[in-house]
Formats: C-alpha cells, sequence, structure tokens
C-alpha cells in the first residue's frame, strides 16, 4: 500500500509537469513579425522608413558610381590595381554575372520593392485614424518602387516585375518587357504620388510632389513622350521655390548640403546613436 | 570454450582451493578490496530461493549449487541458526540482506567469493607463512602502475594458492623451481610466469582487452558491454591525458573508429570540431550532444577538465542513439567523470609543463627577393635596378641587407603548464572525489593569444538510507582567453620587407611603408592597442536522488543546472585604429535547466531478463545577450571598462532567447537465454522552436543482438566471443533556431535631415512547416574477441538517409528575399569502421609488454536531393552525389608558358597567366554540354575535391618494460582537400606591392608551372585556381615516454609516496607529419589555412604525476 503510494505520487509528479503546454509556446521578445508590426500608421511608417534605406544602396555608394561609369568613354583606368576596379572598366574576362557590384545594386532594389509593396497592399487593411497620412505613406512608398524599377529597367532591361508583397517562398523570377514595366508600374505609381504627396515636408529628404513631378518628367523623357516630360519638368521650375545654386561653386560646400536647388536628396547622415 | 572467456584461469579446481583456504587470509583480501571489487558478477546474477526454517548453512549450500558464489566464514559465525526465505529472482546481495537480518552476521562480496563475518569481528593480517621449500613474494599492479589486491595467485596445476593483498603483495610458500604461477583476476588479462630461480614476481596486469564484463554507460542507464546491441565507442581514462590539450575530445583524437576530432584553430582555448560518421546536415550543425554525467550540453567542452575524465563513450548508430530523440542526428557523447572507490582516500597530484613552437614552414620573401618580385611585376627583369627608386618601398633599405623578417617578430614559443590534484575515496555509504586544477597556456602570439582556467569538481554520491541514494556531480569553471588579431600573419607577410618595423630608437614606426597606407602589424601585439579577452564562468552539475521503490523498480530524479556567463571585451588603440580608438563588450548570460524522471524496472524470469526504462524530461534555455560598441574614448587606460565616456555610441544591444523541451521516451531491453538481445526505445519530443501543431515529433528504434559464441554448435579456440548486432532508428537534429518560424523584420537605418529615421523592414519569411531533420540509419555491428582474449574489435557497417534538410533555398531576389529556410533535400551517409585492440605481447615480472590499439573508418557522404535530386545548387556550392562541403573552382593545369603564347592567345591569355582546364561549354540553347567550348568562363568551374576526409584512422602503441612505459599514436587523414590563403593571389596582393610568402611565380626565364608572373596592374586572371591542395596526411601525433618509481623505491630512498610517474612527450610535431600541404598544419578544422588562422602548435611536454 505504501509503495503504491508513491507510485502514484511520481506519476502525479510527472503528469503534472507536462500538463504544461504553454510550456511549449514561444513568446518573443526582442523580435517582432510584419503582420503584428504593419498593422498601424506608425508600423506602417517605419516599413516605408527602411524603403528609403535602399536608397543609400545607389546613391552615395562607389557600387552605383562603378556601375554607371566605368567602362563609357568618358571614365578611364588610373593607378590603384583593384582598387579601380579594373574588371567593370574594362569588361574583362574577370567580369562575371557574379560581381559583387551588380548584385549589390540588383539586390538591393529588390528587397526595396518588396517592401514598398508590403506597404502598400497592407495600408489597405488599416481604416482608422489620419487617412491622408496613409495616403502619403502610401506614395511614398509608390514613388520609391516607381524609382527603384526606373533603376533596374535603365541597368538590366526587361526586369522581373511584381506589385505585390511577397508571401511564402517564390522561387521564380519572370522578365517583363521594359514598356510593360513603365505603363503598370512605374508612371501610374509616380501619378499616384503626385496625387497624393504634400508640396513640401519638414522632415528633409521626404519625398514630395515635386519630387514625383520631377522624376515623371525624367521617365517621360526616357520614354520619348517630350511633350509630357516638358509639362512635368516645366511644373516644378515654375510651381515651386526651386532656384539654382549661385554661385555654382557653393554647391560644392560641405555646409550648404540643403540648398534650393535639391528636389529630393538621398540621406547619408549618420544617425545610429 | 564457452564460458572460459569469462572467468579466464579460475578453474573449478581453484574454487576448491580457495573453499579450503584459511579464512583469515581470504579476509585479508576482502578488507582492502575497496573499489577494485569488479562484483558484475554479484550484480547480474539473480537467484531464485525458497526455504523454511532451514539453517544458514543448508542456505548458502543452495546458493552454491544455484551460482558460481563461494562462502567463507570463521568459527564464529552461527552458521547453523535457522532462517527462512523466499526470494524469487534477487541479486544475491538482497537476498544475503534478507537472510542475514538479526542474525548478527556481516557479509562481503568479492567477485564470485563471498565472506561472511560475525558483527565486530576484527581481522588481523597474516605473518609470513613458514617457508616449506620456497617461498616467492611479489607485487601485481595494474598497468597504471596501481596495486591490484585480490588477484588470485596459483601454482599451475595445483589447487595450492592465494591472494594478493591490500598493497598487491602475495607470499606464497612450498614452490618447486619448475612451478609455473598464473595470476588471474577479473577483468584482466590472465598471466602464467615461470618461477625458476626467481624469488620475487612483481607482475603488471592489464585489461582485459574484450572488457566485455565491463559496465559502459549507454544513456539514462549503465549496460554489460557484451549486452549492448547499438554502435558504441568508448575510451578510456588511461589513454586520455597523453597530451597536454585542456580539452577532452583532442585527446580522444584517432581513438574512436567513426569520431572525426580536429582542432579548430591554433587559438589557445579553441574548440575542436567533431564529426560522428560524416556530415548529415548541410546548413546546420554536424556537432554530436554532449552528455556529462547525465546531463545534456552541446557548448563549452573545454570547460571540463580532461583529468576528471573516467570513459567517454560515444554512441554512434540511430538505434543507440534515439532515446535522445530530437537531439541525437549527430551523434551522443557520453562522458563520465571519475568517481570516489571505496577505501582510504587517493591523493594524486599531476602536473606538465610544456613548450610550444608554432607548426610552420613559412618563409615570406626577403627583401631581395621582393625587390626582384616588384621588378618583375613591373615588367622589368629581376635584376634590373633602374628604376627602384620609382617601385620599391626603400632602395637604403634594400641596399642595407638587413631582413626585417616581420614574420619572425610577430611570434615566439608559447608555454603552458598545468597542475591538478584529486582526492578520491569512499566508505559503504559516501563515495567522493574532489579535484581541483588550473590550466594556463600562453599562445605564441605575445601578449594577444593565451588562455588560463581554474576548475573545480566535487563527485559525492551517498546511500542516505536503504533504498535512497543521492548524489551531486559538479564543476566550477573560471577561464579567460585572449584571442589574436584577426589575420594578424596576414598583415606581416603583407607588409613589405623593404619597409622595417621600428625606427631607430627602437619604436614603431605607425606607417612603415611609405608606399602603401598600412598601419604597423606589431600594434597588434601591443596590449595598450589591441585587447580581444573573453572572460567566462559556468556551473554545470548533475543532482540526483534515486528511490528504489521495490526490488526490481527504481525511481531516479536528476537536475542538471548548468550556467554559463561571458564576456568579450575588444579595445582598438588610437594607433592602431589610426586615429579612433574604439572599444566594445559583449555579455552573455546562458541559463540551462535539465529535469528528468526516470523509472526503471528489471527483472529477470527464468530465461528472461527484462529492463524497462521509461522517462519524463523537460529542458529550457534562457539566453541573454547584450553589448555595446563605442568610438573615441577620451582616456585610453579605461579600455573597454567605461564605454560610458566615448564621444560615440556605434552600437547598443541586447537580446533574448528561449526554448524549452517536453521529451517521453520508453525503452526495453530484453535478453532471452544469454544469447538472444532485443532493445526497443521510442521518444516523443515537444518543442517550443516549432510551430503551432507541428511541435511534437516521435522517434522510434530498434536492434536485435545475437551472442553466436554462446550457441551450443558454437565451437572455435581461437573465437571467444562473437556479436552480431543489426539496428534500425530515425533520429531528429534540432537545428531550428527559436523564433525562426516566426519569420521576423529587422531595423534599418536613415535620416530625414539630421534627425533619425529607423525603420523596420521585411527581414525573414514566416515558414510555420518547418520540422526536424530526420536521419534513419541502419546498423550492422560485429563484436568478437579472438585468441585467448588477446584481440577484440568490432566492425560496423551503416547507413544514414537524412531528410528533410533545412535548406536556406536561395531565391531570386526578385521576391524581395534572399533565401528561405526549408525542409528540403537529403543526404546519405555509408562508412565502414573497424576498431580493434591488440594484446601483441604480454610478459609478467616487468617483462616487455606490447599492446596496441587500430581505429579505422571510412564515410561516404553525399548530397542526395537539394531543391529536386537532378538539379545542383551551383551558388551555394552543393552538388548532387558530391559531400557536402567542396571545393568549387576553376582547375589549374599550370601555367602559360613562353612556347604556348598561342593557344594561350585563343583564351585572351598570355604566357605567365594561369593556364586553367576547359572543361565545359553551353550550346546554342544555352545548356551545358560538359564539352570544351575554347573559352574560360563560369561555366568552367569544377569540383577539386572536398573538405572531408576519404578516410581516417590512428593506430596507438603502448610498450612497457620494467618501469618504463612509452605510447606512440599515428594518425592519418585522408582524401581532403585544404584552401591555402597563402596563395590568394586576389585582391591586390599578386601585383608587385605587398609582400608575400616566397612563391615559385613564373617569369620568362623561369617556367614554373605554380604561380603566375604578377602584374603591377591586375590581380591574375582565375587567381583563384592556385590555392587547393590535397591535404591528406600522416602524423606521429604523440609520442609519450615515461618512469614509474613504484613504492618499493619510493621507501628506499626514503620518500612516503606511493608512486610517481616522470614522463616526457612530444604533441603534434610538425617534423613528423608527413603531407604534400607543408606551409602550415594540414590538419585544420575548416580546410582553410592561411594567414588569418592562428597557426596550430608542436608541442613538447614534461610532467609528473604523483600518487601520495
Amino acid at each position: 500500500m505504501k509503495n503504491l503510494f508513491k507510485v502514484l505520487l511520481i506519476t502525479c509528479l510527472i503528469f503534472t509537469v507536462s500538463s504544461c503546454e504553454d510550456f511549449l509556446i514561444e513568446q518573443p521578445k526582442s523580435t517582432v513579425t510584419a503582420d503584428d508590426y504593419y498593422t498601424t500608421l506608425e508600423g506602417l511608417d517605419n516599413g516605408v522608413k527602411s524603403a528609403y534605406s535602399k536608397l543609400r544602396g545607389f546613391y552615395g555608394s562607389e557600387a552605383a558610381f562603378f556601375m554607371t561609369l566605368p567602362g563609357t568613354d568618358i571614365w578611364t583606368l588610373g593607378f590603384g590595381g583593384i582598387t579601380n576596379l579594373p574588371d567593370l572598366g574594362l569588361y574583362s574576362a574577370n567580369l562575371l554575372g557574379s560581381n559583387n557590384l551588380i548584385t549589390r545594386i540588383w539586390d538591393n532594389f529588390y528587397e526595396g520593392i518588396n517592401q514598398c509593396n508590403a506597404v502598400i497592399q497592407r495600408s489597405e487593411n488599416i481604416s482608422e485614424g489620419n487617412l491622408n497620412r496613409l495616403a502619403e505613406i502610401v506614395g511614398e512608398a509608390r514613388f520609391l518602387r516607381a524609382l527603384f524599377y526606373f533603376h533596374l529597367v535603365q541597368q538590366y532591361g526587361d526586369v522581373h516585375f511584381t506589385l505585390e508583397e511577397t508571401v511564402g517562398v517564390e522561387s521564380e523570377a519572370y522578365r517583363t518587357p521594359i514598356a510593360q514595366i513603365y505603363e503598370e508600374g512605374i508612371v501610374p505609381d509616380l501619378q499616384f504620388a503626385i496625387d497624393n504627396l504634400p508640396p513640401t515636408t519638414e522632415e528633409w529628404g521626404r519625398v514630395t510632389k515635386p519630387a514625383a513631378e520631377a522624376l515623371l518628367a525624367r521617365v517621360q523623357l526616357s520614354l520619348g513622350n517630350w511633350s509630357l516630360a516638358e509639362k512635368h519638368a516645366a511644373n516644378v521650375i515654375n510651381n515651386y521655390d526651386f532656384a539654382l545654386v549661385k554661385p555654382y561653386k557653393d554647391l560644392w560646400d560641405i555646409n550648404n548640403q540643403v540648398n534650393s536647388e535639391v528636389i529630393l536628396a538621398a540621406v547619408l547622415n549618420r544617425c545610429k546613436n | 570454450m564457452k564460458k572460459n572467456w569469462l572467468y579466464p584461469g579460475i578453474s573449478p579446481a581453484v574454487y576448491e582451493m580457495l573453499t579450503k583456504m584459511k579464512l583469515t587470509i581470504f579476509l585479508i583480501c576482502i578488507t582492502v578490496l575497496g573499489g577494485f571489487a569488479a562484483d558484475s558478477y554479484a550484480q547480474t546474477t539473480r537467484l531464485t530461493l525458497d526455504a523454511e526454517n532451514a539453517t544458514i548453512k543448508s542456505i548458502l549450500s543452495k546458493i552454491e549449487n544455484q551460482s558460481e558464489f563461494k562462502f567463507f566464514y570463521s568459527s564464529n559465525v552461527d552458521v547453523e541458526q535457522t532462517a527462512s526465505i523466499s526470494q524469487k529472482n534477487k541479486k544475491v546481495f538482497d537476498i544475503l540482506d534478507d537472510l542475514f537480518e538479526g542474525t548478527g552476521i556481516k557479509y562481503e562480496v568479492y567477485g564470485r567469493q563471498i565472506a561472511l563475518l560475525d558483527k565486530g569481528e576484527n581481522f588481523t593480517f597474516p605473518t609470513e607463512t613458514a617457508a616449506q621449500q620456497k617461498a616467492v613474494t611479489g607485487k601485481v599492479t595494474d598497468d597504471s602502475g596501481q596495486p591490484l589486491p585480490g588477484v588470485t595467485v596459483v601454482i599451475k596445476g595445483t589447487t595450492q594458492g592465494t591472494v594478493t593483498n591490500g598493497d598487491g603483495e602475495y607470499t606464497l610458500s612450498g614452490i618447486l623451481e619448475d612451478a609455473t604461477l598464473v595470476f588471474s583476476f577479473v577483468g584482466m588479462l590472465p598471466q602464467e610466469i615461470p618461477v625458476g630461480d626467481q624469488t620475487t614476481i612483481n607482475v603488471d596486469m592489464a585489461v582485459d582487452a574484450i572488457g566485455i564484463e565491463e559496465v559502459v554507460a549507454i544513456g539514462y542507464g549503465t549496460m554489460k558491454k557484451s549486452d549492448i546491441t547499438g554502435a558504441v565507442s568508448s575510451v578510456s581514462s588511461k589513454d586520455l591525458g597523453k597530451s597536454n590539450s585542456g580539452n577532452i575530445m583532442q585527446q580522444a583524437q584517432g581513438k574512436l573508429a567513426g569520431v572525426d576530432i580536429i582542432s579548430e584553430s591554433g587559438i589557445p582555448g579553441s574548440d575542436f570540431k567533431i564529426t560522428i560518421r560524416g556530415n548529415r546536415s548541410i546548413t546546420a550543425s554536424n556537432e554530436p550532444l554532449f552528455v556529462i554525467d547525465g546531463i545534456p550540453t552541446n557548448v563549452g567542452i573545454n570547460d571540463f577538465n580532461p583529468n576528471d575524465i573516467e570513459a567517454i563513450e560515444v554512441l554512434k548508430d540511430a538505434s543507440a542513439v534515439a532515446i535522445y530523440g530530437s537531439r541525437g542526428a549527430n551523434g551522443v557523447i557520453l562522458v563520465t567523470t571519475k568517481s570516489g572507490k571505496k577505501g582510504d582516500a587517493k591523493i594524486n597530484y599531476s602536473g606538465s609543463y610544456s613548450i610550444k613552437k608554432a607548426f610552420e614552414n613559412i618563409d615570406p620573401m626577403n627583401p631581395q627577393e621582393f625587390a626582384e618580385y616588384v621588378r618583375v611585376a613591373n615588367g622589368l627583369n629581376r635584376n634590373d635596378t633602374s628604376q627602384d627608386e620609382e617601385i620599391l618601398t626603400s632602395v637604403p633599405n634594400l641596399q642595407s641587407g638587413q631582413n626585417p623578417d616581420w614574420f619572425d617578430i610577430g611570434y615566439g614559443n608559447g608555454l603552458l603548464h598545468q597542475h591538478q590534484i584529486s582526492v578520491s575515496g569512499g566508505t559503504d555509504k559516501i563515495k567522493y572525489y574532489v579535484s581541483g586544477s588550473y590550466f594556463d597556456e600562453e599562445g605564441i602570439v605575445t601578449n594577444s593569444s593565451d588562455y588560463s582556467k581554474i576548475s573545480f569538481r566535487a563527485n559525492i554520491e551517498a546511500k542516505a538510507t536503504k533504498n535512497l541514494t543521492i548524489g551531486l556531480s559538479a564543476v566550477g569553471t573560471k577561464s579567460t582567453q585572449n584571442v589574436m588579431a584577426s589575420s594578424f600573419y596576414t598583415r606581416l607577410i603583407d607588409t613589405s620587407p623593404l619597409a622595417f618595423p621600428y625606427n631607430e630608437n627602437g619604436e614603431l614606426i605607425p606607417y612603415p611603408n611609405p608606399r602603401v597606407e598600412q598601419i604597423n602589424p606589431l600594434y597588434n601585439l601591443d596590449p595598450s592597442q589591441y585587447i580581444d579577452e573573453l572572460r567566462g564562468q559556468r556551473i554545470f552539475a548533475g543532482i540526483f536522488a534515486e528511490y528504489k521503490l521495490f526490488e526490481s523498480l527504481s525511481y531516479r530524479i536528476n537536475y542538471g543546472p548548468d550556467l554559463r556567463s561571458s564576456r568579450r571585451g575588444e579595445y582598438t588603440g588610437i594607433l592602431l585604429g589610426e586615429g579612433t580608438n574604439s572599444a566594445s563588450v559583449s555579455n552573455r548570460v546562458d541559463n540551462i535547466n535539465t529535469l528528468e524522471n526516470i523509472l526503471t524496472f528489471d527483472e529477470i524470469y527464468g530465461d528472461h531478463s527484462l529492463n524497462i526504462l521509461g522517462l519524463f524530461s523537460s529542458q529550457t534555455s534562457r539566453l541573454e545577450t547584450s553589448g555595446s560598441s563605442v568610438q573615441n574614448l577620451p582616456v585610453e587606460d579605461a579600455k573597454f571598462y567605461n564605454l560610458g565616456s566615448a564621444n560615440d555610441i556605434l552600437s547598443v544591444n541586447s537580446f533574448l532567447s528561449e526554448w524549452a523541451l517536453l521529451s517521453y521516451m520508453g525503452r526495453i531491453n530484453y535478453k532471452y537465454k544469454d544469447k538472444y538481445l532485443l532493445t526497443v526505445s521510442g521518444r516523443a519530443d515537444g518543442s517550443s522552436r516549432l510551430a503551432e501543431g507541428n511541435k511534437w515529433s516521435f522517434f522510434p528504434s530498434t536492434a536485435l543482438g545475437w551472442i553466436v559464441s554462446e550457441e551450443s554448435f558454437f565451437n572455435s579456440n581461437n573465437v571467444n566471443f562473437l556479436k552480431l548486432r543489426v539496428g534500425y532508428g530515425e533520429v531528429g537534429n534540432t537545428a531550428i533556431s527559436p523564433y525562426q518560424t516566426k519569420g521576423g523584420l529587422a531595423l534599418t537605418d536613415y535620416a530625414f535631415g539630421d534627425a533619425p529615421a529607423f525603420g523596420y523592414a521585411l527581414d525573414i519569411i514566416s515558414n510555420p512547416d518547418l520540422e526536424w531533420e530526420i536521419s534513419k540509419s541502419l546498423n550492422i555491428g560485429l563484436d568478437f574477441t579472438l585468441f585467448d582474449s588477446r584481440v577484440a574489435g568490432a566492425i560496423e557497417l551503416y547507413d544514414t538517409k537524412t531528410s528533410n534538410l533545412l535548406l536556406n533555398r536561395f531565391l531570386p531576389i526578385t521576391s524581395g528575399y534572399n533565401s528561405v529556410l526549408q525542409n528540403i533535400g537529403s543526404t546519405r551517409n555509408r562508412g565502414l569502421e573497424v576498431s580493434a585492440t591488440a594484446y601483441i605481447i604480454q610478459n609478467a615480472n616487468d617483462g616487455f609488454n606490447w599492446n596496441a590499439d587500430l581505429t579505422f573508418f571510412t564515410n561516404k557522404e553525399e548530397i542526395v536531393s537539394l531543391i529536386d535530386n537532378t538539379n545542383d545548387d551551383v551558388g551555394n556550392q552543393w552538388f548532387i552525389g558530391q559531400p557536402i562541403n567542396v571545393f568549387y573552382d576553376f582547375k589549374q593545369l599550370g601555367i602559360w608558358q613562353k612556347d604556348e603564347a598561342d593557344e594561350a592567345a585563343l583564351y585572351g591569355l598570355a604566357p605567365g597567366d594561369i593556364k586553367i582546364a576547359d572543361v565545359n561549354g553551353r550550346d546554342e540553347n544555352g545548356n551545358l554540354t560538359k564539352q570544351p567550348d575554347g573559352k574560360i568562363d563560369q561555366d568552367d568551374k569544377t569540383i577539386l575535391g572536398s573538405t572531408t576526409p576519404k578516410w581516417s584512422g590512428g593506430i596507438t602503441n603502448r610498450f612497457s618494460y620494467k618501469g618504463f612505459d612509452l605510447s606512440i599514436f599515428v594518425y592519418a587523414r585522408q582524401g581532403q582537400m585544404l584552401r591555402s590563403s597563402f596563395h590568394n593571389l586576389g585582391g591586390n596582393s599578386w601585383q608587385g606591392r605587398h609582400g608575400s610568402i616566397n612563391l615559385n611565380y613564373w617569369t620568362p626565364d623561369n617556367p614554373s608551372n605554380e604561380i603566375p608572373l604578377p602584374i603591377a596592374e591586375r590581380r591574375p586572371y582565375f587567381y583563384e585556381a592556385v590555392q587547393y591542395f590535397d591535404a591528406s596526411f600522416v602524423k606521429i601525433k604523440n609520442i609519450n615516454l615515461g618512469y614509474t618509481f613504484d613504492k618499493e623505491f619510493m621507501n628506499r630512498v626514503g620518500i612516503g609516496l606511493e608512486s610517481v610517474r616522470l614522463y616526457s612527450a612530444i604533441d603534434n610535431p610538425d617534423w613528423l607529419t608527413f603531407s604534400e600541404y607543408k606551409i602550415v598544419d594540414p590538419e585544420t578544422g575548416t580546410q582553410n589555412v592561411g594567414g588569418a588562422n592562428p597557426l596550430t602548435l608542436s608541442s613538447i611536454i614534461f610532467g609528473i604525476n604523483v600518487n601520495f
């Protein structure tokens, strides 16, 4: 009888501990997921901010410079060996598709595009709060998406094109003709941005309406739609307070980064603090 | 033959003799038996007795009839009193406890001999028995020099004999000169020695080669080796301690078949890479689970002192490891630490001192060679000095004829000393083993590579009441490690030998080379400029209580806290940091708690014996990390101890990671007629890391064993024991990190104007379908013992298929994600393992003894499928049908020579360029043709070799003669390839600007086929191709020579010590390593050697081992 009691006691002990299925539930504290986070205006705003950070992957980086200038007839190699990236400048045998700069720019823009897609799509689930601000956030995201695609088609030609956030695993990519990307992506995105963005911003570096108009002017220019290009460009020149900096050398004054000539800047200030 | 192997040398006649022997003599040995009582017979033999009011004497004779037990008693013991007993399938202890309750009789068991004593009976040691004809005296010791009490010494062919006393000594009289003495002891090899004219015969007995009676750990219990059905390798303390490594596993290198043990790097205190039966997992860990005194862990094995280890058992096949379920796929290493033995306290000191030197044959260019190389790179003749002023760092330095030898300045000799004191002993009720140790290694890189460790261990076990045993096995460790700057050697070699490190005042020149903006690498050796220090503490314990509920049912609870904390502090001074100093601190606090409830049922029903185990366990882990890094500290002396004072904070971070595991496990071991063995087990694991609905997984296994040699038809004089085993099981690999199924966002930074604009970006795709990787494995094994137990070994054949591999499947980035973790892909490992031990020459009387251990294993590792079973993943260098880690690159055929200029030109190359094999091309549709296409491009990369060895093995030879002992360990690892970063000609390292090792490069007048012509304007085309080498090696890894001064000698010289062993060893000597790759040690965990990796070391060891 005594032994039976012991057995019962142990059995109880075992099963009381094990009945805690809660024991196996994860409660992450240091990480956050999209489904939890991109559900508010603030969350989406932080989502679009990280799309802005993709500007740094191109503007102001060596990668963009080397991708766009060396190899053209305005650029030659100097002494300095590897630092001049002779592969790109000479289109040498070492220039392969796996070249770090080629992939870096490509990766950077597609990550940015998926980020914009996420912000744009998830904004549809928000129906409360400052809806004007929400439209602005979406406008910024669509502007950035248009900008990223614009660079991609210019650098790589027909590229993969999607306007939806990737959910789950997507292991295939398809080329889409440039014309379709302009028609379904870049131009309507910029038009939406023009319609929804404010003419000015307190936060220097945020996309504004004239920035979208200026980009659209450039896009139309590359599409050969001269009159549309002229229309948008003229609008930026005539209807806002932008002006060329004079004298010209002042543009290079390190303390004069914020000046009347800037329509949109990729901000490289370090602020990790 | 059937039974003879079990109890060699003890014939029935001897038993008869023993029963007639004077009790006093027998008692002597019993009183001193202490821990030597290898009472496995008593532990495993079951008796059934039924007697009503019978005399004790008659009950005892019933026991003798049922078993091989023999009883001895003096006239003080009243055996005529009556008692009643009714017991079924009980151990002899239980029966005797029951029988003698209240009778005033107590007993002692030794092997099969049981002595009965009256309570309070005192023994007197025997006086010298009168010599009748000739007396022989002597001492019997084991192979570690410890005296062996209880050894039976018999005159061959007679019943005359004795047993050794507590000091292992014996005296036997009435011996004729032509007599032969037979020494035997359970678990030891018997020895026969002709007496001749000797009057002193000392015997050194070797542990029985088979050790089949040996009880080994199998996870959640122990088992006789002969009853094991899975593939288990083991190494015992006698083989540990030959090298002076602070790591348990290094000392087991080459001694465990199927276990590949390789040092990760030459950093003092660095870990070892352990792979059991090849790599199964492509992205997840292939490191085994350690279970130390029952508590699982997989980190910081360095925290355990090798001198505290009694035995290591490696569970290799799935049927053996299935009881560890989702954590077992990579094999399980069971480590058992030493425990106290009944008897007087044993005090032991062991210490060693070693001198270490770098294992290298690195030959950097001297100034003259460098100048020639620069000239050649600039298109000049080697000896054309016309442009030296323009192209060389410093012509005066060249003319001075001095050689700064940067590489040589960078390091010196390393030193290591370690000390350990242990005290162990015990009584009937309590056994203890307590030790303290100190380990201090100073690396070869001055001031910046060292490791020191202090650790204490206490292993205590107490029989609290008749049914309750409690115990503790705990270790506390504190360690400090300084880590060398990364790429330190690269920087030394990289620096021009025309740049001198010191100015005329002996101070370091900050920028010694005016042509290259490169800080003097020797600042890395200055503690005011560079510190990378790790400090760690750990407390690891197993605390248990075991309660016997019924005779055959016991309950055990284990609690294992594991507390680890560590801090890494890094500091770079203003000189090394070129104007900016920086510091960082990161902290880790890791707490894992294990709680296990185990019920064990053990019963014998006639021919059937049954052992059933049930386990419920839980494990929780909480890991907290935090850290910050800063720049521009105002007070340099503060190092990383005042981060708050810094002007710039670069980052602040903290992280919490938790996981939990619940497990139920059951195992049945069934044995029929001592011949047929069956093991069935199953484990269900529930893990927090997996998504809801997917948390639980089940891991079954089964194994059969057949002891062929027990069959009546089996009749072989040469084969003493033969067992065939076959097992199948499924196990998992816990390869998913906490929260990994949930996906997640990552912090990004940006700014609007001067205001921060942090964002949260999509980072990881959530994947709730993730599961464990599953390995299914079939193992066939054969255990054998041959030639009167002189040779014993095992052969294993296995086939393991691992599926559900977690692969970071690369995705086209167009989806926004680089990769996703998925359960795709599978691998297969097949292999053969052979291990054998042979007692080749056995001589008693301090004669020459030679025994050898051999291990050999080969493993074929291949990827069976990735995303599907036809497509390779070239981006990740994963190829179907190939091992997991391969080198995939251009294949060098040589260098284009002068007379091949036209052919080279077809590829757009010129003489002096690397000649690459054109192995592949594409047809008009863009498909690979596997045919040359007249151009060299990405498609011509091919599989050059693998990092995984084709086979590996070791041979340990142990010799002894009188007090001398010698062991020689030869280690081979064949068929693997390495990448040598010393041959990295990429970047701008081969353009006549930076230093290099003195490579044999092509010039028009030196038609080398190894290294291309250096050219100042560009790196060589296809430069990657020259850096691959065969890393196969054979090493005489360790030679250890010792001499033991025994007690006799100690007494003679008047030192009151039990024994002293002095030894000297060489470990990993570079001059006894045979390999095609000669620049540094070809033994490398990463298969990547170069200036970024710390050099491995060769050492000379001097040591002492004292028994007080």
